[in-house]
C-alpha cells in the first residue's frame, strides 16, 4: 500500500471516529440530568414571557424526538453552529468563548509548559542514561517519578505560597491583571509581560509534572541504544560525548519518544491541564469546562468537547503521516 | 490429577522464584514496603480512630460534645500562644454514689443518689426541695495557660417532677452553670445566661438536653459580657492561669408546698474548655480532626486505586484480547471505538460521567476503571497478533486445538505478565484521577479521601492567606499520595524487568 491509498483510508477511518465521538457526546448529554433550558427559566421576566419560552424550547429542540433531534445536533455540530451561553454563563456566543478566549489560553500556557517539558525531560533523560547508576541518576530519576505522582492541583498550592505569598515574585491568580487591562492593551510589549507573569508559575507546575514522564522515557530509549556497537566505534573515532549522546544516540531512539510526544500533544496539550487552570484561575478550556459542568452549560461543555476531540484527532492524523517522512523503515499496513 | 498437582507445584515454584527476584531489588523493597505499610493503615486505621472524619464537629453522636475547636493546630506545636484543652469533667459525669459528694446544697433540700433513674436507666443526682434553696455541683480544676482559651463548651440533662402545676410567677427553678477562680477573693462568672423552668406540663417530666446555651459563643452570653466587662466571656473568666472550679448551680424559688415538694433529677453532665490545640495534625475549619480524616483517607485511596486499576486492566485484557484474536471486521470496529474513547478529552468526560450518575465511591471506581483501558488494550491487542504467528500456536492449530484452547494455554498465560505490570502501573494513575475529581468539589458526600482534604482545605478560605500557613493540613495529603504512587509505580518497574525481560538491561 502506498502512501495515497494510506492516507485516504486513513481519512475514512478519521471520519468514522469523528461521526462516534460525535454521537458518544450526543447521548452523554442527553443522559445529563435536567435540560438547557433551566437557566433559563431560572429568570422570571423570560419564563413569564410565554413566546420566548416557545423560542427556547425549539432552539433547544425540548419535545422532540430522539433521531430528530440528533439529527439537528449533527447539522448544528458540523456547521460549527453552537448557539449561545445561558444569561448565568454572560449568554455570550459559544465559538466566541471557545476560540476567543479559552482555547488560545490554554494553547499558549500547555504550549510554553509542553515544549519546556520535553525540552528539560528529554536533556536530562540523555544525561541519566549515559550516567547510569551513579548519584546524578538516581537523583533525577527518584525527582521525576516524585513530580509525576505528586497531584497538580497541591504542587500549585505550594508553588504559589512559596513565590506567590513569601517571595511575591509573580502573582498568585489569574489571566491577566484585571484593572490595568485598558491601560496594558495599547502596549502590546506591556501587555505580553504582564499576560507572561500569570504564566510563569502554572507553566512551572505544569512542567515539573511532565517532564518526569518524558525523562524517564528517553532515558529508557537510550539505554536501548547506548550498548550498541555504533556508539562503541563512535567513541573510539573520539567523537565528543556531547554529538555521541544527542546525534549519534538520541537520534536512533527517537521514534517512540516523538510518538510518545505526538500522542501527549494531542491529548494533554490540547484538553489543557483542567487542574493547574483551576488553582490558578487561568481562563483556558479547563476553567471554562469545569464551570459549565457545575453550571450545566450544556451547549459549551458539547463545543468544548466536540473541538478538543477534533483537535486530537487531526493532530494523531498528522503525526502518522509525518512518521513515514521522519522514519523510512515504518511501512503503512 | 497428578498432572495437575505438578503443575501447581511447577506454577508455585516459578511464583516463589518471582517473588524472590522482587525482593532482590532494592526499588521493590521499598516500593513494598511502603505499600505495606499504608496497606497496614489503611486495614486497622479505622479502629485507632474514634473522631469522624467527615461530619461536623469531629463527633460521632450529637449527645456528646465536639472533641476539639475549628482551625487547631497540631497539639504537639510549640509556643507562647498555645493552649490545649482543659477538661473540668474528663468524661460526661454519669453519676454513681460517690459523686453525690461533688454537691453542696442548702437547708431544706435533700441531695441523694437515684440508682435506677437517669436518663440511661444507669442512675443519677436526685434533689428534692422541701423548701426554697439551692444545689450546686463544683468540680475543681486547674487552668494552665497565660492566655485565655478558644471557647468552651458543655452540656446537662435534667428531668423536673412534682405533684402539681403552678402558674409561672409562682415557683420555677433556675438553673445556673459557671466557673469560679479561686484566689484572694473567689470569683464567680457565669458560663451561660440563668436557665429557667416551670411546673407546667409541657415543662415537667421529660429529660431535657441543654447544648446551646452553655458555650463562649453563645450570642446572649457574648451580648451580656461585652455590655458587663466590655470583653468576651473566655477572656474575662480565664484571663490568667489558676485554680478554677465548674459550677451548676439549681435553685427553686416559690413556695414548695404549693407544687408538692419538687424534685429534679440531673444526669450527664459535661464541660469542655477548648484550647487552639488538639491532636496530631490539627483540626480543619468545622473541627474535624485532620489526623483521622489522613488516616481514613488512606482506606479510601487504596480501595479506589486498586479496584479502579483492576476494573481497567480486567476491561482492556479482555478487549485486546478479543480484539486481536478475532480479527478482521470485529477487530477493526473494537479499535475505532477504543480511538474513540481516546481522543474524547479524559478528565472533562470523568467529571461529567460523575455529575450525570452521582456522586458516590462505587461511580467514582466505575468510571475511572471504564475510562482507563484503552492503552492496555492496545498493549494487549499487539502482543496477541504478534503471538498468534509464533509457530507453537500454528502447532497447537495443526493438531486440532480449538479456539478457547488456545486463548487459555497459550495466550492467555503468554500476555499475563503484562497484566501485573499494568496492574501497579494503574493504581497511581487511579489515585491520582480520584485526587483530582475530589479536589474539583465531585466527591462522595460521606467519604473523606486525600483528595477531598485539599478541597476541604480551599473551601475552608485559608487558601487566601497562602497554602503552607496550615502546612500541618496541606502537606501530608499531598504527601502522601505522591509515596503511595511512587512505591506503586516502583513495585510496577520491578515486575516489568522481571516478568518482561525485554527491559531487564534498562530498569
Amino acid at each position: 500500500m502506498g502512501l495515497r491509498e494510506y492516507i485516504i483510508r486513513r481519512i475514512i477511518t478519521t471520519l468514522i471516529l469523528i461521526w462516534g465521538v460525535l454521537t458518544i457526546n450526543f447521548l452523554l448529554f442527553n443522559a445529563m440530568p435536567g435540560n438547557p433550558m433551566e437557566a433559563y427559566l431560572q429568570n422570571p421576566s423570560i419564563a413569564m414571557n410565554k413566546e420566548y419560552v416557545e423560542e427556547l424550547k425549539r432552539i433547544f429542540g425540548i419535545g422532540l424526538p430522539l433521531h430528530e433531534k440528533y439529527a439537528k445536533y449533527m447539522i448544528n455540530m458540523l456547521t460549527f453552529n453552537f448557539g449561545h451561553t445561558s444569561p448565568n454563563f454572560a449568554g455570550q456566543k459559544v465559538t466566541d468563548i471557545i476560540f476567543g478566549i479559552a482555547l488560545p489560553n490554554t494553547i499558549l500556557l500547555m504550549g510554553i509548559s509542553s515544549v519546556l517539558a520535553y525540552t528539560i525531560g528529554i536533556i536530562l533523560g540523555v544525561f541519566t542514561a549515559y550516567k547510569r547508576g551513579s548519584k546524578f541518576d538516581t537523583f533525577f530519576v527518584a525527582s521525576a517519578l516524585i513530580t509525576s505522582s505528586l497531584p497538580t492541583f497541591w504542587m500549585g498550592l505550594i508553588v504559589q505560597y512559596i513565590f506567590g505569598f513569601t517571595l511575591k515574585l509573580f502573582p498568585i491568580q489569574g489571566t491577566y491583571t484585571v484593572e490595568k487591562v485598558a491601560e496594558l492593551s495599547k502596549n502590546p510589549i506591556l501587555f505580553w509581560m504582564d499576560r507572561f507573569q500569570y504564566l510563569v508559575l502554572p507553566v512551572m507546575v505544569i512542567t515539573l509534572y511532565y517532564y518526569g514522564g518524558f525523562l524517564l522515557l528517553t532515558r529508557a530509549c537510550l539505554l536501548e541504544v547506548i550498548s550498541e556497537d555504533y556508539m562503541i566505534t563512535a567513541k573510539a573515532k573520539g567523537v565528543k560525548k556531547r554529538d555521541m549522546l544527542f546525534k549519534h544516540a538520541l537520534k536512533n531512539a527517537s521514534l517512540p519518544i516523538l510518538t510518545n510526544i505526538a500522542m501527549h500533544f494531542a491529548s494533554v496539550v490540547i484538553a489543557g491541564a483542567m487542574i493547574a487552570e483551576s488553582v490558578f484561575n487561568y481562563c483556558g478550556l479547563g476553567t471554562i469546562t469545569y464551570k459549565a459542568i457545575g453550571m450545566k452549560e450544556t451547549p459549551i461543555l458539547q463545543a468544548i468537547f466536540y473541538i478538543i476531540s477534533l483537535c486530537v484527532i487531526i493532530a494523531n492524523f498528522i503525526a502518522d503521516i509525518l512518521y513515514g517522512i521522519i522514519d523510512p523503515r515504518v511501512r503503512y499496513e | 490429577m497428578t498432572k495437575s498437582r505438578e503443575e501447581i507445584a511447577i506454577k508455585i515454584q516459578a511464583f516463589k522464584r518471582i517473588f524472590r527476584q522482587i525482593m532482590e531489588s532494592r526499588r521493590s523493597q521499598v516500593g513494598i514496603a511502603i505499600i505495606i505499610f499504608f496497606g497496614i493503615i489503611a486495614a486497622i486505621g479505622p479502629f485507632f480512630t474514634t473522631l469522624d472524619p467527615v461530619n461536623a464537629g469531629s463527633i460521632h453522636s450529637f449527645d456528646e460534645l465536639e472533641a476539639a475547636e475549628a482551625n487547631c493546630v497540631p497539639e504537639w506545636y510549640q509556643g507562647e500562644k498555645i493552649t490545649h484543652n482543659v477538661y473540668p469533667i474528663p468524661t460526661p459525669l454519669f453519676f454513681n454514689a460517690s459523686q453525690v459528694s461533688l454537691w453542696n446544697v442548702t437547708e431544706g433540700v435533700i441531695i441523694e443518689y437515684d440508682q435506677e433513674f437517669g436518663y440511661d436507666q444507669n442512675g443519677c443526682v436526685k434533689i428534692t426541695f422541701q423548701e426554697e434553696g439551692n444545689a450546686t455541683l463544683s468540680v475543681n480544676f486547674y487552668y494552665p495557660y497565660q492566655i485565655p482559651p478558644k471557647s468552651f463548651r458543655g452540656k446537662y440533662r435534667y428531668f423536673i417532677t412534682a405533684n402539681s402545676n403552678a402558674s409561672k410567677t409562682e415557683a420555677k427553678i433556675l438553673i445556673l452553670p459557671s466557673f469560679k477562680r479561686y484566689g484572694l477573693t473567689a470569683k464567680s462568672y457565669r458560663a451561660s445566661m440563668p436557665h429557667f423552668d416551670y411546673f407546667t406540663n409541657e415543662d415537667m417530666d421529660k429529660w431535657k438536653l441543654v447544648r446551646n446555651e452553655l458555650i463562649s459563643v453563645n450570642p446572649n452570653l457574648k451580648v451580656w459580657y461585652e455590655r458587663t466587662y466590655g470583653k468576651s466571656p473566655v477572656d474575662v473568666i480565664f484571663n490568667k492561669p489558676g485554680n478554677y472550679s465548674f459550677e451548676l448551680t439549681i435553685q427553686f424559688i416559690g413556695n414548695a408546698s404549693k407544687v408538692g415538694n419538687p424534685t429534679v433529677y440531673v444526669d450527664d453532665v459535661q464541660v469542655i474548655v477548648y484550647g487552639n490545640s488538639f491532636g496530631l495534625l490539627g483540626t480543619d475549619y468545622l473541627a474535624r480532626d485532620i489526623f483521622t480524616q489522613l488516616v481514613i483517607g488512606t482506606r479510601i485511596s487504596f480501595i479506589i486505586g486498586i479496584t479502579a486499576a483492576t476494573l481497567s486492566t480486567i476491561i482492556g485484557l479482555f478487549y485486546g484480547l478479543i480484539s486481536g484474536y478475532v480479527g478482521g471486521i470485529l477487530d477493526e470496529i473494537m479499535m475505532r471505538i477504543n480511538d474513540m474513547l481516546l481522543v474524547i478529552p479524559g478528565l472533562p468526560l470523568l467529571l461529567v460521567l460523575v455529575y450525570v450518575l452521582g456522586q458516590s465511591m462505587l461511580n467514582i471506581i466505575l468510571v475511572v476503571g471504564c475510562l482507563g483501558w484503552m492503552g492496555f488494550a492496545r498493549t494487549v491487542r499487539s502482543a496477541v497478533i504478534s503471538l498468534k504467528e509464533k509457530l507453537f500456536i500454528e502447532a497447537a492449530r495443526a493438531h486440532g486445538a480449538g479456539r478457547f484452547y488456545i486463548m487459555r494455554r497459550h495466550i492467555i498465560p503468554n500476555v499475563f505478565p503484562l497484566v501485573y505490570v499494568t496492574l501497579a502501573m494503574g493504581v497511581p494513575g487511579a489515585i491520582l484521577y480520584e485526587a483530582a475529581i475530589s479536589w474539583l468539589g465531585l466527591a462522595p458526600l460521606d467519604v473523606m479521601s486525600w483528595g477531598r482534604m485539599l478541597y476541604e482545605f480551599e473551601r475552608s478560605g485559608s487558601i487566601a492567606t497562602g497554602a503552607l500557613t496550615k502546612w500541618y493540613w496541606v502537606l501530608p495529603p499531598g504527601i502522601c499520595i505522591a509515596i503511595l504512587s511512587v512505591a506503586f509505580v516502583l513495585l510496577g518497574y520491578a515486575l516489568d524487568e522481571i516478568l518482561n525481560p525485554r527491559l531487564r538491561e534498562t530498569w
